[in-house]
C-alpha cells in the first residue's frame, strides 16, 4: 500500500468528525470544506509521524478548531466595530427565522433533530461558537473566554443567549416535563 | 442583561446536542484533498517549505546566509583576514547608499522648517480637525452599509 493509499484511508476515517466539527463551528459548508481541505493538508505534511499516533484524533480536532477561530477571527476583527454596533432588534429578527412552537410539536425527533442542527447554524458567529465549545468540545467556560480573547461574562451571556434561541426546539419536552436520562458529565460551573 | 443560569436547560440542551447525528463530509473533499496534494508535489523543490528542501540547497542557504552576515559584521565572525577585507570593500562599495541617506535626511529637516514657517500650530490643528471628520464620515458610511447589509440578510 503506497503513502497516498493510507494517507487515503486514514482521510476516510476522519474526514466526518473533521468535517462536522468545521460545520458546527462556521455554520457554512462552503467555509468548514475550505477548513477541513486545510486540515488534512497539514495532516499530510505530518503523515510520518500521524498515521501511527493513538492521538491522532485531537490532533485533527485541535487544529480544525485553531483554524476556525482564526477564520473567525479574522473576518471578527474586520467587521467588530460594526457588529458590535448591532442593537437588540437585530438578534430579535433572528428569532423570529425560527420555526414556531406550535409546529413542533407535531414533528417525530428526527426532524425536531434536524431543525435543531439548522437553527445551531444560523446562531450568529459569537453565540454558536461558545456555544459549540462549551457542548461539543466540553471546554470550560474559562477556557473558551481566553481561547476567544474576550470576557468570561460575554461568554456566559452569549451561551445563555443561544440556549434560549434554541429553547423552542426543547419545548415538547420541556413541556412534558422530561428529566434528562443521561447525568452530566460536566465539572460544576 | 445578567444571565440567569438554568441548569435544567443545560443538561436538556446538552443531551439533545449529543443526541444529533454526525454530519457527513461531502463526497467531494476527499478528491479535492488529494488533488491538492498532487498539485503540490508539481511544485518545483523551492516553492516548497525550506524544511523539504533537499539537503545541499539547506547546506548552500546557510553558507550563503553566513557570509552576508559576516561580510556586513566586519568579518567578525571569521578570524580570516580575507574575509576582513572583503567587509571593507562591501562597505566601501555601499558608500553612495549612505550619502543618499544623509540627502533624504536633509529634504526632511527642510521640510520641518517650512511647517514651522507656516504658522505649525494652526495648520497643524485644521488638518487634525479634517482628518478626524474624515474619520467620523466613513465611520457613519460603513455602519449605514453594515447595517443595511445585515438587514437584507
Amino acid at each position: 500500500m503506497t503513502e497516498l493509499e493510507k494517507f487515503e484511508g486514514f482521510m476516510k476515517n476522519y474526514q466526518d468528525m473533521v468535517y462536522g466539527t468545521a460545520m458546527r463551528m462556521l455554520g457554512n459548508p462552503t467555509d468548514a470544506q475550505d477548513i477541513a481541505q486545510t486540515v488534512f493538508l497539514k495532516a499530510h505534511e505530518a503523515f510520518g509521524s500521524l498515521a501511527q499516533s493513538q492521538s491522532a484524533g485531537g490532533w485533527l480536532k485541535t487544529v480544525t478548531r485553531n483554524l476556525c477561530l482564526n477564520h473567525l477571527t479574522r473576518y471578527r476583527n474586520r467587521w467588530r466595530f460594526f457588529s458590535e454596533m448591532r442593537s437588540e432588534e437585530d438578534e430579535t429578527d433572528f428569532v423570529d427565522t425560527l420555526a414556531a412552537p406550535e409546529k413542533l410539536e407535531s414533528l417525530d425527533d428526527a426532524d425536531r433533530r434536524q431543525l435543531l442542527e439548522a437553527a445551531l447554524h444560523k446562531l450568529p458567529d459569537a453565540q454558536r461558537v461558545p456555544l459549540v465549545l462549551f457542548h461539543f468540545e466540553e471546554m470550560a467556560y474559562e477556557d473558551i473566554a481566553q481561547k476567544l480573547g474576550v470576557s468570561l461574562s460575554k461568554v456566559k451571556t452569549d451561551i445563555h443567549r443561544a440556549r434560549h434561541a434554541l429553547k423552542r426546539y426543547l419545548q415538547p419536552r420541556l413541556a412534558a416535563g422530561d428529566r434528562f436520562d443521561e447525568p452530566s458529565q460536566r465539572p460544576a460551573t | 442583561m445578567k444571565p440567569e443560569f438554568d441548569p435544567e436547560l443545560e443538561s436538556l440542551l446538552d443531551v439533545e446536542l449529543r443526541k444529533l447525528p454526525p454530519i457527513s463530509a461531502p463526497a467531494s473533499l476527499l478528491p479535492k484533498v488529494l488533488s491538492a496534494i498532487a498539485a503540490r508535489a508539481q511544485l518545483p523543490w523551492w516553492q516548497h517549505a525550506w524544511w523539504d528542501w533537499p539537503l545541499t540547497a539547506k547546506a548552500a542557504f546557510l553558507l550563503l546566509a553566513l557570509a552576508i552576515v559576516g561580510a556586513f559584521s566586519g568579518g567578525g565572525v571569521m578570524l580570516d583576514e580575507g574575509v576582513s577585507n572583503y567587509s571593507q570593500q562591501v562597505v566601501e562599495r555601499i558608500s553612495p547608499v549612505t550619502s543618499l541617506w544623509d540627502t533624504v535626511v536633509t529634504v526632511l529637516n527642510a521640510g520641518r522648517s517650512l511647517v514651522e514657517k507656516m504658522g505649525q500650530s494652526l495648520f497643524l490643528l485644521y488638518a487634525a480637525i479634517f482628518i478626524g471628520l474624515l474619520y467620523l464620515t466613513c465611520l457613519g458610511l460603513g455602519t449605514v452599509c453594515v447595517r443595511y447589509a445585515l438587514r437584507r440578510a
